[in-house]
């Protein structure tokens, strides 16, 4: 009996997968729709348009923005994050304001990027930073203050200060939630960069959606979807294999608890 | 809570039993244990400085310290502008944005695009929480159906809504309807993975022994499978909530559906800088207020909650 519900289970996980894309790929190739073009000529223009094609300069210039904007933006909130959870009295004053900045919907900055910068690089890695710090700065800010009370008052014993106490206890203690901080950012710096792109650029993945969007390339739009999809994909294998290596001293403590 | 009596049968003869079993299956979901799968559970955001808040001082003294460092930034920013580290050219005068917000408040346009933008807020997540939350239980409740519809949502999670604006509006346009269809599609997906979550979670105990005593299924979905997932749905709810504003905004900003997000690029392209700043604000301020509100409705679906009860003394 649970050997059959293994089998079962195992044929249902790549069946189920295997035949809605058969179904797609016959359904899209036989149908005269203009908004449905054949599945196998999408993810052909994948790799020849976007992976290694002309577009491939457009997926570069939007990775490179991405990170350099989510880079500085990690960087930038562990750091206010941390000092700001060192003084509790400033943190509870600044609350609201952080609270109204982050509820703040990211991509309405976008146009206040372009009054200042332009078109520039500069602007979209700005609006980047600007919309991406606040998860990463919340979630270290609410993990610092969350370090196990025994911890802080050990490494006080030890007589650890300044650098050596932020680097090898408050920021190893606080690390889950801040991978977390982070993972909402990731999403965040996807949705600017796209929407940057599509307000005002010359290149990016963005841009040639909004091109493909006003040609009408169906195929390329499609394309576009998963190849936005592959880096969301990308991303979350990444903090996967960041959550299984850095993480799971913390994953055992709380499973032996 | 009510809505949960009230879909619930009569008390019976099985009430007592039947609440305790609530509560214990409720209990099983704390957020300590999660699924299987947590590592990928999009973890509820921030929200405040808990234990700080728990003890609750006066509304003044609450307000004095963030006040202070709003006047603060006020006068910090008036001081930029005058010693020109801001340019006035691209950055007003508090008095200048103040005075387009009082403009804003009193035109027509203005309140019909808020009207407008809530709509799409509204609307979009009207169609997706039952949807999602339907096709949850659908998918959740079986292991094969979990199983065979797992490849597939875990394909579809990563990618990230913005990705069907071009396409969505080649097929719809660029009205209401797109940024109904855009929300609804974007957040039914959340909606549908938290409520798988919380169905699954539903500890095997609590199923077991709702089936000794023989609930049938619509008595269990309502007194034991929803009040379990019911925390995991609010908190898909609430993820919800942020991207429907976020689209809504995205889609006035890019195509121009009617809404705040096309006012603030109107604006931005009429180069009425002080009233691009008011909008942006007014914005924040929508965002801030539902954001509010959703959490306000999470907190007293889920009084019960052992989650919810801990803070409160």
């Amino acid at each position: 009996m649970r050997r059959r519900q293994r089998w079962l289970g195992t044929v249902a996980e790549i069946g189920t997968p295997a035949a809605l894309v058969v179904v797609v790929a016959i359904w899209s190739t036989g149908t005269a729709s203009f908004f449905f073009p054949p599945l196998p000529s999408i993810l052909e223009s994948v790799w020849t348009l976007w992976l290694a094609g002309p577009y491939r300069g457009d997926v570069e210039a939007s990775a490179l923005r991405g990170l350099a904007g989510f880079g500085v933006a990690t960087v930038l909130g562990i750091s206010l994050g941390i000092a700001l959870a060192t003084l509790p009295r400033i943190a509870r004053a600044v609350h609201p304001v952080l609270e109204f900045l982050r509820a703040m919907p990211p991509p309405v900055l976008v146009p206040f990027a372009l009054t200042l910068f332009g078109i520039a690089n500069s602007g979209k890695i700005f609006i980047i930073v600007a919309t991406a710090i606040w998860p990463i700065l919340l979630n270290t800010t609410d993990g610092v203050r969350s370090v196990d009370p025994l911890v802080l008052d050990t490494s006080q014993v030890y007589r650890l200060n300044g650098w050596r106490r932020i680097w090898s206890v408050l920021l190893p203690a606080a690390s889950p939630q801040i991978l977390t901080g982070m993972r909402t950012a990731t999403s965040i710096t996807i949705i600017v960069t796209i929407v940057s792109e599509l307000v005002g650029s010359f290149d990016g993945i963005g841009y040639q959606l909004l091109r493909a969007q006003r040609t009408y390339g169906m195929v390329e739009m499609w394309s576009g979807v998963i190849i936005l999809g592959l880096a969301g994909y990308l991303i979350s294998v990444i903090f996967m294999v960041i959550d299984h290596k850095m993480l799971s001293w913390f994953h055992g403590a709380r499973g032996s608890r | 809570m009510d809505k949960l009596e009230a879909g619930a049968p009569r008390e019976g003869r099985l009430g007592r039993e039947r609440r305790s079993l609530v509560l214990s299956a409720a209990a099983s979901t704390s957020p300590g244990d999660l699924p299987v799968d947590d590592h990928d559970r999009p973890v509820e955001p921030v929200t405040g400085y808990g234990r700080l808040d728990a003890a609750r001082p006066s509304l003044l003294r609450r307000w004095r310290d963030p006040l202070i460092v709003v006047l603060a930034l006020g006068v910090l920013w008036e001081l930029a502008l005058a010693t020109s580290l801001l340019s006035q050219e691209y950055f007003p005068r508090v008095g200048e944005l103040a005075g387009a917000l009082a403009d804003l408040l009193g035109s027509q346009t203005f309140w019909t695009s808020v009207l407008y933008t809530l709509a799409g807020w509204g609307l979009g997540l009207l169609i997706s929480v039952p949807v999602g939350v339907f096709a949850g239980i659908a998918i959740g409740s079986h292991w094969l159906t979990y199983r065979a519809f797992r490849p597939v949502v875990e394909f579809f999670r990563p990618i990230p809504s913005i990705a069907y604006l071009p396409l969505a509006v080649v097929a719809l346009g660029s009205g209401m309807r797109l940024t109904i269809f855009l929300v609804a599609l974007a957040t039914s997906w959340h909606i549908l993975i938290q409520t798988i979550y919380g169905v699954r979670s539903v500890e095997a105990v609590t199923m077991d022994t709702a089936t000794v005593f023989r609930f049938p299924y619509r008595y269990r979905l309502f007194t034991v499978i929803l009040p379990s997932a019911l925390p995991s749905i609010m908190t898909g709810v609430r993820l919800a909530s942020t991207i429907a504003i976020v689209l809504t905004i995205t889609a006035g900003l890019v195509v121009g559906s009617p809404g705040i997000g096309s006012l603030v690029i109107r604006a931005q392209l009429a180069g009425q800088t002080t009233g691009m700043y008011a909008l942006i604000f007014v914005a924040g301020l929508l965002g801030w207020g539902l954001d509010i509100l959703v959490r306000r409705v999470q907190h007293s679906v889920l009084v019960w909650h052992p989650s919810t009860r801990k803070g409160t003394p």
